[in-house]
């Protein structure tokens, strides 16, 4: 009985592992309402201008949407960098000073809320920020 | 007869965390919550989003669990091989197939595991594992997998003591942890005639006359009062890594299981306290191990543990990619694989094979530089285990907290905002101006440890004094070298780059 109760708890576990497994294989995938571009004005650790231009699916810049810059090292670990751009107008937006608080490889996230209430994420790889 | 060891500390006589350990299913609970999360682990890094620092393969095995392995070898010893999830699919893996076989005997040394632990390390800097949930998610069922193969087929502990390359890591990091499976009292196993605690028993039917002996000492066997009418009747195994308990030293192989505590009838195998350096000292004879003085791989395994700590901090600080440029211009796109096999393979060989050349002309010994190099390479343990936990320590300190928001993204992408907004704000337990102190103190310990290992290693191959002194000379040296070596690491800046994302 009880070598039965163990069998069951294992079976169970790897049921559960297999689940996970296949669940895996499920992926998300993201509509593309905008198109993004990003432009660090310099690699290099401290703070620098970043500028991100925002088009519609038309190609139209889009103003007026809230857009949130992000920034994590490749490596986990550390805190991101969470910054709220201002927007310049013409779908362009800039933050002013993003620090780059150490040397190595970034990933800038682009997180919008459009004026029509759709959401856009977009990465971008910042390599090698030099000390 | 042997004398009784004397009373040491015993954590399996503390109240609540000793009645634990001794449950026989602490050790099913524990890997049942290290399987729940090793799940998650394989569902982020499979499907997430996949950035290492906003996934929970990212996070949670180079981050907290590194920092909490070393944490627990420092402050007890190998809990995490006593915890390790791969064990249930091992056990699943044990019911379903007969196991019968023995392992090759060919391979019954550590020279397979380390291979894959150089394999991994390799890897590791290669494909930057850090910086992938989808590489780490598939290291990890890779591990999986492997264990259920390899226990499906093999006898016992196969995979854990030949093949697996963390516990070989644990392994080697637990020879100078505080805590130790052992025996409480010699006398007792002296009078043992059964060996429950490699042959394992049945909690079926008492056998009253295996445990005369016992009883004449005036001890009770345990599990005779366990057992009766309309109890579950099972086997509790021995130890599967072959260590049997009268003549077990040390931590060698063990990892810390504790069938051996649950399979003694007279309950005397405890977890005790001990000096951190008397093992790597001590080449008494191992049950299940051998002679360390005639265990070569054992020592390579060692070496290279020691010589990769301080390759794995410089692939993480600027200085390494300078080098790194000027080996490009001579190995092109192979300078990753170049370097690697300078720092991990060349350079030990190098620096470990000149001194013990030194310390053999200085002491006059006629021993070969191999043997030599084996005999006293376990002294570097201390170094080599203080480098390690200077580096996880320092990731674990500055972000042990970054699971909380990762896991909050987590649950609300997977089924909603159970959790609240991810508090990105979260990441280090203790301020910046506190890691370069508390990982050069570390350094420090791991440096006097060694010292005091090789130079009891010294007197214990050379009697006369002054012979001793001059055989450690060169030891003394190389593990100053590297201590300095070391230090020049920890005070170099930063440059982590790695794997992007696609």
């Amino acid at each position: 009985m009880a070598r039965r109760k163990d069998d069951a708890r294992v079976v169970c576990y790897m049921l559960f592992m297999l689940l996970c497994a296949v669940l895996a294989g499920c992926g998300r995938t993201q509509q593309a309402d905008a198109t993004i571009s990003l432009k660090v004005a310099q690699s290099k650790v401290g703070t620098t201008p970043v500028d991100v231009q925002l088009h519609d699916s038309k190609g139209e810049p889009v103003s007026g949407a809230s857009v949130k810059l992000r920034g994590d090292m490749t490596h986990a670990g550390m805190q991101p960098v969470l910054v709220t751009m201002d927007d310049l107008g013409n779908g362009q937006y800039r933050a002013a000073n993003f620090p780059f608080g150490m040397a190595g490889d970034w990933v800038l996230t682009v997180d919008a809320d459009l004026p029509d209430g759709k959401h856009v994420e977009r990465m971008f790889d910042v390599r090698d920020v030099k000390e | 007869m042997a004398v009784a060891t004397q009373r040491r500390f015993d954590l399996l006589r503390v109240p609540l965390v000793g009645r634990f350990l001794r449950w026989r299913h602490s050790r099913t609970a524990m890997q049942t919550v290290l399987l729940v999360l090793a799940a998650l682990i394989l569902l982020d890094g499979f499907a997430g989003i996949q950035i290492a620092p906003r996934n929970l393969a990212g996070v949670l095995p180079w981050v907290q669990w590194r920092g909490l392995l070393v944490l627990a070898l420092l402050i007890g010893g190998n809990f995490f091989c006593m915890a390790c999830p791969f064990m249930l699919p091992r056990r699943l893996a044990k019911k379903l197939f007969p196991a019968t076989r023995a392992w090759p005997r060919r391979l019954r040394n550590k020279w397979l595991a380390l291979a894959l632990l150089v394999l991994f390390f390799w890897a590791y800097e290669a494909f930057d594992l850090w910086a992938s949930p989808l590489l780490t998610a598939w290291v990890i069922l890779a591990y999986f997998v492997a264990a259920f193969v390899i226990d499906a087929f093999f006898r016992g502990a196969a995979f854990c003591k030949y093949v697996c390359p963390v516990g070989q890591f644990n392994f080697v990091s637990s020879l100078v942890s505080p805590l130790e499976v052992t025996v409480r009292d010699p006398n007792i196993c002296a009078s043992c005639s059964t060996k429950d605690c490699i042959t394992g028993r049945s909690m079926k039917s008492p056998q009253p006359a295996a445990h005369a002996p016992a009883a004449a000492l005036g001890i009770a066997a345990i599990g005779v009062e366990q057992v009766g009418v309309g109890r579950p009747a099972s086997f509790q195994p021995g130890c599967e890594l072959w260590l049997f308990q009268p003549q077990k030293v040390g931590n060698t192989d063990c990892t810390f299981c504790l069938d051996c505590v649950h399979a003694c009838p007279y309950d005397n195998v405890g977890m005790l306290a001990r000096s951190r350096t008397d093992e790597l000292a001590d080449d008494a004879r191992r049950s299940g191990v051998g002679r360390w003085s005639t265990r070569t791989d054992l020592a390579v395994l060692v070496v290279i543990f020691v010589f990769a700590a301080f390759t794995n901090a410089f692939g993480m600080v600027a200085p390494f990619y300078v080098v790194q440029h000027w080996f490009s211009t001579m190995f092109g796109p192979w300078s990753v694989h170049a370097l690697f096999a300078l720092l991990l393979a060349v350079l030990p060989l190098l620096l470990v094979g000149a001194t013990a050349w030194a310390s053999r002309m200085l002491s006059g010994t006629h021993d070969g530089v191999v043997a030599l190099a084996t005999r006293w390479s376990y002294g570097l343990v201390p170094l080599g285990f203080s480098m390690w936990l200077a580096h996880y320590l320092f990731h674990f300190l500055t972000g042990a907290l970054t699971f909380v928001p990762v896991l909050q993204e987590f649950v609300a992408r997977w089924v909603g905002p159970l959790l609240g907004a991810p508090r990105w704000d979260l990441a280090a337990l203790v301020p910046q101006s506190w890691l370069l102190p508390v990982e050069i103190v570390a350094l420090d310990g791991g440096l006097l440890g060694a010292l005091m290992v090789l130079y009891r290693i010294a007197r214990r191959e050379h009697a006369h004094e002054a012979t001793a002194r001059r055989a450690f000379v060169p030891w003394a040296v190389l593990v100053v070298l590297v201590f300095a070596a070391g230090v020049w690491l920890l005070l170099q800046p930063m440059d982590m780059r790695g794997t992007l994302r696609g």
